[in-house]
């Protein structure tokens, strides 16, 4: 119960944070970087105490139907929401800082953990919903905004739609849990695939990630993570679309496996030729989602240990790495890629972060992300090389990528800075966010199985 | 065997850690040593290192046998095992002395060389970033960690290509050199996985226990594997990365291009020679791009015009002997041939900033010039031939070309295409018939007007 309670509490002091927000005053900006920082401490808290101490397989009393307990894939996935989004918290600018975002931010933080802990289906779609209007919400009144109503606003009543139709299939009078949900779905291939669309619609997956690439382009890229990278929506599939294949003794099938790593290699393909670097972040964005759905979608036991633990390790290495895009673009504004911008010399650290987290996302050795994107080709994907191959390339065009944008931001002909004020160093909020961050990839790296999904004796 | 035996060279590998822990943290928290202090610790990591390493040929040559250990497993799930182990036998410890020895060399020469450079410490990060890469390959238990290595020797090679970073060429280098290191290694993980298929593990005390059943399977792998090695080797047809390589500093051009990193290659063939003893239709194929390169790089280098690409496709020459000489199956010619070439390449390649120096010496010591001696076949040939020859040479081939106009021009050409459909879907989604680029400019003024005085405006 220690660590129920304790995500319990990660989840509800940034939704309790954003509500008292209007009330902050000109102390809204730290009380919100607070709220943030103590919910991931919380997460974090949960995650050990788990460890420790186990919470029982099933909760008794009023909670029962609605509230699932600490598993390994909420005590996993728990704090690397939490630390991906406070980071974003903590570093976004100050002039960005508005009550709105900021609350927009939090809320996200508090869906994205509460969803891990919800057992019901109306509580799963209801709170998917709640995240869905927020994120239309925090987007900015012009093309922004109406482009993520049209997409998300699809999202939303296909989600709308698809729960009534689950309901419907449930037998009369049965609790509405996820695994009732799971086991009436099961049968229905129609229902399967209206899930697994509305997940990609709200998702933005390739090519449905018009609304993500808007959000980047027009919104503080930091501000937008909280949006994006938390990715809620994979909890349909995790809790009731991969369940119900396994239940069906069946799996995803291949063509949609490979469809969605075309998706990511195109989305890939698309970053690699872009030359806007927000436009370019959104599309790594679409597709390593693409990646992490077919992680997600194998519903082997050792898949949906992989798929939790890539699903982790990605949230935390692109927050890192989109938040040090993030303080680039605030120290450049629009940084046009046909060109070299040499901020190497006024940020050198900011360019060791850069490189280190984005190649980090792209699973560079020696971090988290090497091990889980290992497990996912050992998986199920060995059962089909071409699989294999598109997976590898799509994280090859990742790495050259990162690579690309690397060598164009940072190096490149410029004036030797050596007047100090015209230097931008990290300021100490954007280094503690992207150091901790890194120093999580890393120790995950060397330690995988400190990650509960990935500890002996989970199952 | 006990564990004891292991700890002198524990240590040994575990130096250039440390060393690269130290100067990494102090860099990142913007306290990096002086100059002297950088020299110092790289100097005792890589002695350390080296002396680990003679300590553990001295116990081989005293029958004391090393064999593996295990350091733990990092994830172990029903059907998946990632453990870290390290495996040492003749081969791995020849590696290691190389790598220790051609390091500390390259380390000292570069005290000086790159005396307050602003990279300094930049590059000898990177060094120990490369020694750390090519432990791993030597000293790693399976191919996994092989592969881990195998990254961060192609991390830091592009880095050190780059490091002269305010030279669009070096950077434009440094990115090529990286998209074939990222194009070949996809075989070669693809390799890992499909070799833990074929003996059941990607360990190399599976693949040595016993003969690796022959078929598709070995084929399979072994040609994975020869894929991945080609690009680490530069050899035909990935060798348009190795001369942009030159764009480096020359102890960076000798360590890597020269020594340690063009050898990972035959280092990965030979570890997986019983993988290639199962497969005639891969050895065949080695036997063909070693001489291919061989050729090529015979050929390439002898119309080279400065000294380091000389070098640089003389080695390439060598390596594909090597590979030659691998798939005949001579290896303990391949792994002699192999150090022997990567020590004076190196020595050959640190000289080079002093060549004209020493040759003025030397004009000086014999009073005169020096006469061009020795055989030149090719001036047997017809010079119509010999002229097509020399524009193929100057030309390496065409490989680049080929390269580029047949897969790198077409698929940048569909991203771009995909990009342009995209932007046209998110416009109509969007309802917005106006252009992206206008509202992009808006934002960027937005943002610009944002920023401090004096700072934005001067990098928009």
């Amino acid at each position: 119960m220690i660590a129920l309670s304790l995500l319990g509490t990660a989840a509800a002091l940034p939704a309790l944070a954003a509500a008292a927000l209007p009330f902050a005053g000109a102390r809204a900006v730290p009380f919100a970087r607070s709220a943030a920082v103590v919910g991931a401490l919380c997460a974090v808290a949960a995650a050990v105490a788990q460890a420790v101490a186990p919470s029982p397989p099933g909760l008794g009393g009023v909670l029962a139907p609605h509230l699932l307990p600490v598993d390994a894939l909420s005590a996993t996935l728990g704090p690397a929401i939490s630390l991906g989004v406070g980071a974003a918290v903590v570093a976004l600018p100050r002039r960005f800082a508005h009550p709105g975002t900021l609350a927009a931010m939090l809320l996200q933080q508090a869906l994205g953990v509460g969803l891990l802990l919800t057992g019901s289906l109306p509580a799963l779609v209801g709170g998917e919903l709640l995240s869905t209007g927020v994120a239309i919400a925090a987007m900015p009144a012009g093309r922004a905004r109406r482009t993520g109503a049209r997409m998300l606003g699809f999202a939303a009543a296909g989600l709308l739609a698809t729960g009534l139709g689950l309901a419907a299939l449930m037998p009369l009078g049965s609790a509405p849990s996820l695994g009732a949900a799971a086991a009436a779905a099961s049968g229905h291939p129609l229902m399967l695939g209206a899930l697994g669309l509305v997940a990609a619609l709200r998702l933005g997956l390739w090519p449905f990630h018009g609304w993500v690439t808007v959000a980047y382009e027009e919104m503080p890229t930091t501000a937008v993570v909280p949006l994006v990278l938390p990715a809620s929506a994979l909890m349909l599939l995790e809790r009731v679309l991969t369940p119900a294949l396994a239940i069906g003794g069946g799996h995803a099938p291949t063509w949609l496996v490979g469809l969605l790593l075309l998706g990511a290699l195109m989305a890939y393909g698309q970053a690699l030729v872009q030359t806007r670097l927000r436009r370019g972040l959104a599309l790594l964005t679409a597709g390593g989602l693409s990646m992490l759905m077919v992680a997600v979608l194998d519903p082997a036991p050792e898949g949906v240990r992989g798929g939790v633990a890539l699903w982790a390790a990605w949230m935390v290495s692109m927050a890192g790495f989109a938040v040090a895009v993030g303080a680039a673009t605030s120290r450049l504004g629009v940084i046009d890629l046909r060109q070299h911008h040499a901020l190497h010399d006024r940020a050198p650290r900011l360019g060791a972060l850069f490189l280190l987290l984005g190649l980090a996302s792209a699973a560079g050795p020696g971090t988290i992300d090497f091990v889980t994107e290992d497990i996912l080709l050992h998986g199920s994907l060995v059962h089909h090389a071409w699989m294999g191959a598109l997976l590898l390339a799509g994280v090859g065009l990742h790495a050259w990528t990162v690579m690309r944008w690397t060598f164009r931001v940072f190096y490149g002909p410029g004036p030797k800075i050596t007047d100090p004020l015209l230097r931008m160093p990290l300021r100490p909020r954007e280094r503690w966010a992207l150091l901790t961050l890194l120093v999580l990839l890393i120790a995950g790296g060397l330690m995988p199985s400190a990650l509960p999904v990935l500890a002996v004796g989970h199952g | 065997m006990t564990h004891a035996a292991w700890i002198p060279l524990l240590i040994g590998l575990g130096a250039p850690v440390l060393a690269w822990l130290a100067l990494g943290a102090s860099m990142l928290a913007n306290r990096p040593p002086s100059e002297a202090a950088t020299a110092r610790l790289t100097a005792a990591a890589f002695l350390t290192g080296l002396g680990g390493t003679l300590i553990g040929i001295l116990q081989m040559l005293l029958g004391v046998e090393l064999g593996a250990l295990s350091l733990g497993a990092l994830v172990t799930l029903p059907s998946y095992h990632l453990e870290l182990g390290l495996r040492v036998d003749a081969l791995s410890l020849g590696f290691l002395l190389l790598v220790h020895l051609i390091g500390g060399v390259v380390g000292a020469f570069s005290v000086r060389y790159l005396h307050r450079e602003p990279g300094y410490h930049r590059f000898f990060l990177l060094l120990l970033t490369l020694a750390l890469g090519l432990q791993l390959i030597a000293a790693g238990a399976g191919l996994d960690l092989l592969f881990a290595g195998w990254e961060l020797v192609g991390l830091s090679s592009t880095l050190l290509i780059a490091f002269f970073h305010r030279r669009t060429s070096a950077l434009d280098n440094g990115l090529r050199a990286f998209a074939v290191y990222r194009l070949t290694d996809l075989p070669l993980l693809l390799g890992v996985v499909a070799l833990h298929d074929l003996v059941g593990s990607v360990s190399f005390a599976a693949v040595d226990a016993g003969p690796v059943p022959a078929g598709a399977m070995a084929d399979t792998v072994a040609l994975l594997l020869l894929a991945g090695a080609m690009g680490k080797a530069a050899s035909v047809p990935f060798s348009g990365w190795l001369p942009r390589a030159m764009e480096g500093p020359t102890p960076s051009s000798a360590i890597f291009y020269g020594a340690l990193s063009i050898h990972a290659a035959p280092f990965l063939l030979l570890r997986m020679a019983p993988v290639f003893e199962a497969s005639p239709l891969a050895r065949g194929l080695l036997f063909l791009v070693g001489l291919l390169t061989a050729i090529h790089g015979s050929m390439v280098g002898r119309v080279m015009t400065d000294t380091k690409s000389t070098l640089a496709y003389a080695s390439l020459a060598q390596v594909g002997l090597i590979f030659v000489e691998i798939a005949l199956g001579w290896h303990t010619l391949a792994m002699v041939h192999g150090f022997g070439h990567a020590s004076a390449r190196a020595v050959q390649l640190l000289r080079v900033p002093s060549t004209l120096a020493e040759r003025d010496e030397l004009l000086g010591a014999v009073g005169g010039q020096l006469l061009p001696k020795g055989v030149f076949l090719e001036r047997a040939l017809p010079p119509g031939l010999r002229l097509r020859l020399y524009r193929f040479a100057w030309n390496r081939w065409h490989l680049d070309a080929l390269v580029e106009r047949g897969a790198v021009a077409p698929a940048l050409g569909l991203f771009r295409a995909v990009d342009r459909l995209d932007r046209a879907w998110t416009r109509l989604l969007s309802g917005g018939p106006g252009p992206l680029e206008p509202e992009l400019q808006q934002g960027a003024r937005a943002e610009a007007a944002a920023q401090p005085p004096g700072v934005a405006g001067g990098a928009l």
